[in-house]
Formats: C-alpha cells, sequence, structure tokens
C-alpha cells in the first residue's frame, strides 16, 4: 500500500505539468491579453502600439509563451506563485483570502450532503416504492436537474428579500466582531450548495443501496436472526458505501475550486468568483495558480478515493 | 393432532403466492410434510419448483411482494409449538428463532458471505444475538466451529476475508456460521451446486457428519438424484408448487410411483453402466408460473397422460409413508417395478 | 426646388458619401443616458446630479442618511475592488473611491461645462490658452496627514506621461504638455512645460488643447512620496493600490478585498467634515449584476447603472429613485485601429 501511495503520488507530478502546460496554452489561445483586458477598447484606439507595447515589456508578456511558460514553472519549484498581473498583489496573499471563504461554504455542503444524502438515500431504498420513496426521488430528480443559480436566486427572492431572514449574500460586513455574526451570510449559499449536492448523492446512495440489498448475503444476514438495523446498516449500507465514497470523494476539489456559479449568486467572495474574474482579466499567473490547485485536488482526491475504497473494501488490494 | 416425538419441524398444506404486476405465481401450492430430527429431508425437483420458496418461507425470509396464503407451519421447539406462518417476518420472535432454531446455508457461498466483514466477524454475529458469549468467547468460539468445519489453520483463517477462500472453504464457513448456534434444523438450499464435484462429496460428508452427532434435522433442497440417494432419509419431489411424491428413499428411488419422479430418474446417468445408458431427458419444458395449466401441472410432458389430468389429482397416501399425487400411479409404480 | 440646384446638391452629396467611405475609422453606433438611484434614506440636501460617470460638484460633503438603528448614518454603494483599487487616471469617475477618496484641481459642473477651484485655490488660463496656472490651497494634506504639494501634482502628470492607461482625454491634454514626447520618449529628463513656484504649478502647452479644464477636474493627484523609484507602468502593481491615501473627503477606512470597503469622512477636509458616517462599498464593476439584489435588501442606498432592465426593476422598488443622466457618450466601431497582437 504504501509503494503504492508513494507511486502514485510520483505520478502526480508529471500530470500536474502536463496540465499547467495545457492551460497555459489554453490562455494562450485565446484572443488578447491582460494588456487589452486593462484598457477600454476605446481607449485602445488612441494609444499608440509602442505604448502597449511597453506595458507589455514591464508586465513581461512580451517574451515567446514557451519563455513566458518556463519563467513561470521556474518559479513555481521555487514555491514562488508570482503575482497577479492585473494588480501586483502577491498570489499567495490573493489566495490566502480567498480560500477560507470557499472552504467554509463547500466544508459546509460537502458535510451536510454526505450525511443527509445518505440517511435519505438509504431511507428511500429501504422504503422503495412508498411515498416517502417516491417524494424523495421526485426531489432528488429536481434537485439535480435545477441550476444552481436559479435555485439560488430564488432562495434569495424568499428568504433574503421577501421573508428578509437573510442576507442577501456577500461574507463580510463592516463591523463583524465573531462569527457569529458572519454566520447568517454562511447559512443560505451554504444550504443551497449543500441541497444541490445532497440530491446527487442521495440518488447514488439509494441505487447503491438497493444494488447491496439485492445480494445474498443480505438474506444470509436474516437467516442468522439479526435485527434489521443491523441487517440493512451494517450488511447492507456498510457494502453501499464503496461507490457512495468514490463519489464524494470526487467532489473534495469543490473544497478548493469552490462552486463558481453559487459564489457568483451570493456575492460570495472565494477561489470561484476569483477565477472567473482571472480568466477574464487574463491574470495568466493567478488562473494557472487556481488551475493548478484544483488540478493538484482532483489527482489528491482520486488518491484518496482509492485508498479509501482499499480500506473499507478489503477486496480492493493496491499493490496488485 | 399429536406429533411423533422426533418430529423437528411440520409443514401442513402451506401455500406461498408471488405478485408481480397484478398477476399471481402460485409458487408453493399446498405442500405438507415433516422435518424429522437427525433425518435428512431432501426435496428435489426442477429449477422454478418451489423448493426454495419453501425454504425461504420457513424461515420467512420471503420478498416483500410474496406471502402465505394458507398453511400451517408449526416449530416443534422443546418450549412447546410454535407457529411460524403466524409470526411477524422480521419480529423479535422471528429472529431468535433464524440462526439459532433453524439455520440455513445458502446455494452460493461467494456471495452468500458479506465480502467487507472477516468470516470471523460473521459467525460472531450469530453468537451475539443467540448466545451469552462474551466478545473474547466469541472468536476462540469461531475459531472452534471452522475447525470442527474442517478449516486448516482457523487461528489465522478466522481473521481473513471471504474472498481470500475458496469456494469449498467459503461453504464450510457458511456451515460453520450456521451450526455456531446448534440449531435444531439445517436448511440447505442447493448447497453445493457452486462447488466442484470433489468439494461437493466433502460438504455433505460434513452435513451427515453433523446430522450424527448433533441429531440436527436437515432440510436439503437439491435437483441432484445423485444426492438424494447418497444422503437423503425422505425425500420429497416438486414440480411446480406440489410435492407430487414423498416417502423414504427407499420407496421414492426403488419403487417411483409419478411419472416426474420416474422421468427424473431416468435422466441421470448411472455410473458403472457404461457409455451406452439409455438417458431420457424429460420432454417439453417447465409451464409458465403464471399461466398454468388448471389439472396435473405435469401432464403436458408425461407420458402417462389421461382426460382425468385436466384435474388435479388428489394426494394419494400409498404407504405409511409413501404418497404421490397422480390419477394413474399404480400403472406407474407397477412399470417402475418391472 | 429649381433642377440645377437639386443636381448640384445631388453630386455634393455623392462626393460626400464617396469621401466618408473612403476616410471613414469609425462608426457610431448608439447614444447612451445613464440612471443615477438613490434610496429614500439619502437626502443630497439640494445639490444636483451630473455625469455620474465624471466627477462633478455633487457637494457629497452636504448628503445625509437616516442613521440605522445604532445612530450611525451608513451609505451603502458598489463599484470597491475586488482585487486591489484601481489608480483613478483611467476610469475617471466609475470607482467610489475615484469620486471621494481623490480629490482634483478643478470641479466641473453636473454637465462638465463650467470649472471652479476644488484642491485649487484659483487657476488662470492665459489669453492664448497655452499656458495654465494653479495655485494650490494652503494647508492641503493627504489622508495621512502629510502636505499636498505641487510637487506631488508634477510627479503625478508626469507619471501620467509615461503610462498608456490613462483616459484619452487626460493623455491628450498632458501630452500637449511642452516637453511631454521628450520626456516619455526617454530623451529628457524632465518636462519643459511644467514649472513650480511655490504653492503654483504652471503649465505650458506646446499645443492648445481645448480640454485643459475637463481634464484638471478630473486628473487626482497622487501621493509621490509612496511610489519611490516605480516604472510608472508598474505603478498599478504598487501595494499602494490595496489601502490607497488620497485627498478627498472620504479616507478608506477597511478593506476585505472582494468583501467590502469602508471609507469614513477625512476630518481635516478644507471642504467641511462630511456628515454621512461611513459608506460601505460592496465590489462590483461598471455594470453590477448583484444590484437589485442588493437594492432589494437596502444595500444599495446611492449608485449609478446603464442597464435599463435594471432601472425598471428600480423604479418598481418605492423606497428607490431613479434620476435619468445625459452624457456626452457614444459608443462607436473602430475600422482598423487596433494594432494586431
Amino acid at each position: 500500500m504504501l509503494t503504492y501511495v508513494i507511486r502514485r503520488i510520483l505520478i502526480l507530478i508529471p500530470m500536474a505539468l502536463i496540465i499547467s502546460f495545457l492551460v497555459y496554452l489554453g490562455l494562450e489561445l485565446t484572443p488578447g491579453d491582460a494588456v487589452s483586458h486593462m484598457i477600454s477598447p476605446e481607449m485602445m484606439a488612441s494609444i499608440s502600439a509602442e505604448r502597449l507595447d511597453a506595458l507589455r515589456v514591464s508586465l513581461g508578456l512580451e517574451q515567446p509563451f514557451i519563455v513566458r511558460y518556463w519563467i513561470w514553472l521556474q518559479g513555481m519549484l521555487q514555491g514562488n506563485f508570482g503575482y497577479s498581473t492585473a494588480g501586483g498583489v502577491a498570489i499567495h496573499a490573493i489566495l490566502a483570502d480567498r480560500l477560507p471563504a470557499t472552504l467554509e461554504l463547500s466544508a459546509v455542503a460537502l458535510v451536510f450532503s454526505t450525511i443527509f444524502g445518505c440517511v435519505l438515500g438509504v431511507i428511500s431504498a429501504l422504503k422503495r416504492g412508498s411515498t416517502t420513496d417516491n417524494v424523495l426521488t421526485v426531489t432528488g430528480m429536481l434537485g439535480v436537474s435545477i441550476p444552481e443559480f436559479f435555485f439560488g436566486l430564488v432562495a434569495i427572492l424568499i428568504f433574503a428579500l421577501k421573508l428578509q431572514w437573510l442576507p442577501v449574500g456577500g461574507r463580510l460586513l463592516p463591523g463583524y466582531d465573531s462569527y457569529w455574526d458572519h454566520l447568517p451570510h454562511v447559512i443560505m449559499p451554504a444550504l443551497v450548495l449543500s441541497i444541490m449536492m445532497t440530491a446527487g448523492v442521495m440518488r447514488y446512495a439509494r441505487s447503491s443501496m438497493l444494488d447491496a440489498l439485492s445480494k445474498e448475503y443480505i438474506k444470509t444476514a436474516r437467516s442468522k436472526g439479526l435485527p434489521e438495523w443491523r441487517v440493512n446498516l451494517l450488511h447492507g449500507f456498510r457494502v453501499a458505501l464503496t461507490p457512495v465514497i468514490v463519489l464524494i470523494g470526487f467532489r473534495l476539489p469543490v473544497l478548493i475550486g469552490g462552486s463558481v456559479i453559487i459564489e457568483q449568486v451570493f456575492q460570495w467572495p472565494g477561489v470561484g468568483s476569483e477565477f472567473i474574474s482571472a480568466v477574464r482579466s487574463q491574470d495568466y499567473p493567478l488562473v494557472m495558480m487556481i488551475a493548478l490547485l484544483s488540478v493538484m485536488a482532483v489527482l489528491t482526491a482520486s488518491l484518496l478515493v482509492d485508498i479509501l475504497t482499499a480500506l473499507i473494501d478489503p477486496r480492493v488490494r493496491l499493490d496488485k | 393432532m399429536t406429533q411423533d416425538q422426533d418430529v423437528a419441524l411440520s409443514v401442513k398444506n402451506l401455500k406461498t403466492f408471488f405478485y408481480t404486476n397484478k398477476r399471481c405465481n402460485k409458487a408453493v401450492n399446498g405442500v405438507s410434510f415433516d422435518i424429522k430430527k437427525g433425518k435428512t429431508l431432501c426435496i428435489v425437483g426442477e429449477s422454478g419448483c418451489g423448493k426454495s420458496v419453501t425454504a425461504s418461507t420457513i424461515m420467512q425470509l420471503l420478498p416483500t411482494l410474496s406471502r402465505i396464503e394458507e398453511g400451517e407451519i408449526t416449530y416443534h421447539s422443546e418450549n412447546g409449538d410454535i407457529r411460524i406462518d403466524q409470526l411477524e417476518r422480521n419480529g423479535e420472535k422471528m429472529r431468535s428463532i433464524r440462526g439459532s432454531e433453524i439455520a440455513m446455508i445458502f446455494q452460493d457461498p461467494m456471495t452468500a458471505l458479506n465480502p467487507v466483514y472477516t468470516i470471523g466477524f460473521q459467525i460472531s454475529e450469530s453468537l451475539k444475538y443467540h448466545t451469552d458469549l462474551t466478545r473474547t468467547q466469541y472468536k476462540t468460539r469461531a475459531i472452534e466451529l471452522l475447525r470442527d468445519m474442517g478449516i486448516s489453520l482457523p487461528e489465522s483463517r478466522v481473521d481473513d476475508y471471504p474472498h481470500s477462500y475458496s469456494g469449498g472453504m467459503r461453504q464450510r464457513a457458511m456451515i460453520a456460521m450456521a451450526m455456531s448456534c446448534s440449531p435444531k434444523i439445517l436448511i440447505a438450499d442447493e448447497p453445493t451446486t457452486a462447488l466442484d464435484v470433489t468439494i461437493q462429496a466433502q460438504i455433505f460428508e460434513l452435513m451427515d457428519t453433523l446430522k450424527k452427532e448433533h441429531g440436527t434435522a436437515i432440510m436439503l433442497i437439491t435437483h441432484d438424484m445423485g444426492v438424494v440417494a447418497e444422503l437423503a432419509d425422505e425425500v420429497a419431489v416438486m414440480y411446480m408448487g406440489n410435492i407430487v411424491e414423498a416417502g423414504t428413499v427407499d420407496e421414492v428411488l426403488r419403487n417411483p410411483t409419478h411419472p416426474y419422479t420416474r422421468a427424473l430418474l431416468a435422466s441421470i446417468p448411472v455410473l458403472g453402466k457404461g457409455k451406452h445408458q439409455d438417458i431420457t431427458a424429460i420432454p417439453g419444458s417447465t409451464p409458465d408460473p403464471y399461466d398454468r395449466p388448471n389439472g396435473c401441472q405435469f401432464a403436458d410432458r408425461c407420458a402417462y397422460r389421461i382426460d382425468a389430468c385436466d384435474v388435479m389429482p388428489e394426494e394419494t397416501q400409498i404407504g405409511r409413508t409413501h404418497r404421490v399425487m397422480c390419477w394413474r400411479h399404480e400403472e406407474v409404480g407397477a412399470n417402475a417395478a418391472e | 426646388m429649381p433642377r440645377p440646384i437639386r443636381q448640384r446638391l445631388k453630386t455634393a452629396y455623392a462626393d460626400i458619401q464617396k469621401y466618408e467611405n473612403e476616410e471613414l475609422d469609425t462608426i457610431p453606433l448608439y447614444y447612451q443616458q445613464l440612471f443615477i438611484y438613490e434610496s429614500n434614506r439619502v437626502n443630497r440636501n439640494g445639490h444636483g446630479y451630473g455625469n455620474e460617470q465624471y466627477n462633478y460638484d455633487w457637494g457629497i460633503v452636504d448628503w445625509t442618511v437616516e442613521p440605522d438603528a445604532d445612530g450611525k448614518k451608513v451609505l451603502y454603494t458598489n463599484t470597491a475592488p475586488a482585487q486591489f483599487f484601481e489608480q483613478p487616471w483611467l476610469n475617471l469617475g466609475i470607482w467610489i473611491h475615484n469620486k471621494v477618496v481623490f480629490d482634483h484641481l478643478l470641479v466641473a459642473d453636473g454637465s462638465l461645462t463650467s470649472f471652479s477651484p476644488q484642491l485649487a485655490e484659483s487657476y488662470n488660463v492665459s489669453e492664448d490658452g497655452m499656458t495654465v496656472s494653479f495655485t494650490l490651497r494652503d494647508g492641503l494634506t493627504w489622508h495621512d496627514g502629510s502636505p499636498l504639494t505641487v510637487e506631488d501634482v508634477a510627479w503625478s502628470i508626469k507619471t501620467a506621461m509615461m503610462i498608456p492607461t490613462v483616459n484619452p482625454v487626460v493623455s491628450n491634454t498632458i501630452h500637449s504638455i511642452e516637453g511631454a514626447d521628450a520626456y516619455s520618449d526617454g530623451s529628457a529628463d524632465d518636462v519643459s512645460g511644467i514649472a513650480l513656484d511655490g504653492n503654483t504649478i504652471t503649465l505650458t502647452f506646446a499645443k492648445l488643447d481645448p480640454n485643459v479644464l475637463l481634464t484638471f477636474s478630473q486628473f487626482a493627484p497622487l501621493p509621490a512620496k509612496y511610489f519611490p523609484d516605480i516604472d510608472p507602468l508598474q505603478i498599478q502593481q504598487s501595494s499602494f493600490w490595496q489601502k490607497p491615501i488620497g485627498s478627498g473627503p472620504f479616507m478608506v477606512k477597511e478593506v476585505k478585498m472582494n468583501d467590502f470597503t469602508t471609507m469614513v469622512p477625512f476630518p481635516d477636509y478644507f471642504g467641511g467634515v462630511a456628515k454621512i458616517d461611513e459608506i460601505v462599498a460592496f465590489p462590483s464593476g461598471d455594470g453590477d449584476g448583484n444590484l437589485l439584489k442588493n437594492a432589494g435588501a437596502h444595500k444599495a442606498d446611492y449608485g449609478f447603472t446603464k442597464n435599463t432592465a435594471d432601472v425598471s426593476a428600480l423604479e418598481d422598488m418605492d423606497f428607490m429613485k431613479v434620476t435619468p443622466a445625459d452624457i456626452p457618450y457614444t459608443r462607436m466601431m473602430w475600422i482598423n485601429h487596433y494594432p494586431m497582437k
């Protein structure tokens, strides 16, 4: 197992390299550059090409693509994440600012959706065909099919604008001393994100649970005279858990990348909304850093999923 | 009604129906038999004849859309008779019988053991609910059971997961699990179908030993007449939800009086008779369980068919223990004796 | 109309068309209005409305806001920064900090046509328009308390000459100053057209620029000492823009990038201390996608928008008031103007 983990971690390096190069290439292929974003088209028309080039030189944008990539990569390897092209802010500072915001939302959503998704999915499977199951299934379908932004806007309309129970968005306001001041801001985006994610987990848990319950060992467990809860949870759910863990594992990157749409709708200053603006302004170093973080998060999550499945399913052996 | 002292469980006119899309499958349609202490009752029949359903009905392990329509299942426990058919399916009383009084082993040990728990854990689950043993004693008992079942190095094997067991070892482990609480009745639903022939013999030997040593009543479900000849004390032949013929193993095998029993026996090659045996397959196939013939279920495939077969034949007691459901059993019996 | 005249007109029209087709480099697309919205908590106390995209005499010092439960007069608005404060020479009046944190030498009226002194105590334009001088008020200070001097003004003008990210009107004006080109291409160490004398800065122009006064009603001087040895091209990348120091009626108090920015009255402001206790600005760009949500939640007391859909929704809220303003702003389609990348 240890050799496997080490090998997997070593694979991360070339993967990250390749993906970072592809992202850089993708940025390069989009029209315009950081300078064309800084200056509006009207103004661009009255500025001489020499002045624009001077600005490009000062931002290091005049170098050929490969050279810029190489410079960026060198910086990365030395632990220097670089500075945002647009505002010159150190990227680690930007991320240090944004990551907690994103984590706050997505951690809540991840925990919430895991617990409720599993519980509801199991209930749904155990009461298969009942009204409860039908209601949950329909709700789950709605949950996975309604776009996040719509759900978010409706929530804002009802709870913030009509009922005025919760703020419309944002994360911090002046004069917030404690976490409690800020808690009302977390509730709605976290719940909306949670409910959307819960729907997926629930549907997954239900079908996985149904699959497990149809297995012969469930009958064996009953034939031993075990109580139903033990049959369903220890024998049914324990086995059904493996695919659910995989699903949840692959959602871990949300912790880093954030939910772009939810962050936009709720004016949440997280990594997701930062990424959008960075892409818009072609802020290479910032885009690259966030992309790289997300890539690492995805790769790490898949490694974690592998390790977790090996831990919970004795049939899985990682060394082979 | 008095019962023989040695009857462990008696089934009277049991009917179990399955319901699908408003259609009804009379999977078990009025069967009666006794399971006797220290004896093996073999239930023989083709796939779909209702033999497994009968076993599941006794254990109350039926799927949701099925129920006992009629009949009685009486377990003659040391503390008096218990009407299993009247118990709540997964209720406390039923659960206290399962595993401890009546245990069951299944056809495919590959799927019947939970892959994510160790063999030891799965054995100790039974112990936990049916014995007063302490947590530490579970393991000792599990090792003991595995050793009794002929598993080598049980001390280390007890902590292994099912996937590291071979098929035969898994079935031994299943039996160990079933025998863990010394049940009075062991129901074995085709326990060797999924195993190699050599392993089969070992498993049956093991079951035979258990029967002799513990006086366990065994209900063995099989489709293999060879197994019947080897192990059975009594035989019940099932066809489409009915026991068409039942009796002691001698009665049924030596003097089959139902055409289906005869046909089954004729379709088995016998060792020692050489290459050119006259093996006859049973013509036709079993009818659609949702669209059964009115009379004798076997009529369409039967060489002895007469018009009377359009009416379901009565069960006829042709000996103290031998009974048959056929209008022409006398002729069939006479032919068999030739 | 007599036939020969009609014929001549026709020919002339055709000639004009031909000329236009050959020389055309821009096509006007549409004309825009902007809309200033205010909640009923805000009172301008008599000050008028103007071209909100620029800086004008709007009297923010006199504005009042209904106090909240704690008795604090807080004005909520948008256009706060998400990552850094944009330097104020590019989008002159778009950002709230352009409007309240930075003052200018002059102040324009709402239509940006007549001007009066702001940081300048007085100004003088020569008869031929080629020399313009500004005399600063006495005792002006930056928000950090250090004096605001003509050197700061001169440094700001010279720095703006070096960078492309300056509004074209401003850029035209300062490049019309004598010696500007020599300075910006590096052949001269100083700008010959800028002269300092005590509290007075005098600009001599090489070519006549009609927008000098407009420019200096929008061009915000910056405190030079915060930019030692800076490459002008990298001015936006300076850490100064994380919490800028200005000279206007409000100073930046707290910045939570992407969360909010608060601004409080500058106690030493020459025009008196502002009556609003605090301005809270939420991050947004020129067009604020969250405007309606925030307005509905009473978190948008003032701002402006060009989005007509937002305007009609705002008008439906009985606590919001929308005032249209004409802006001399035309969207053009430019032809063959962009240098190929």
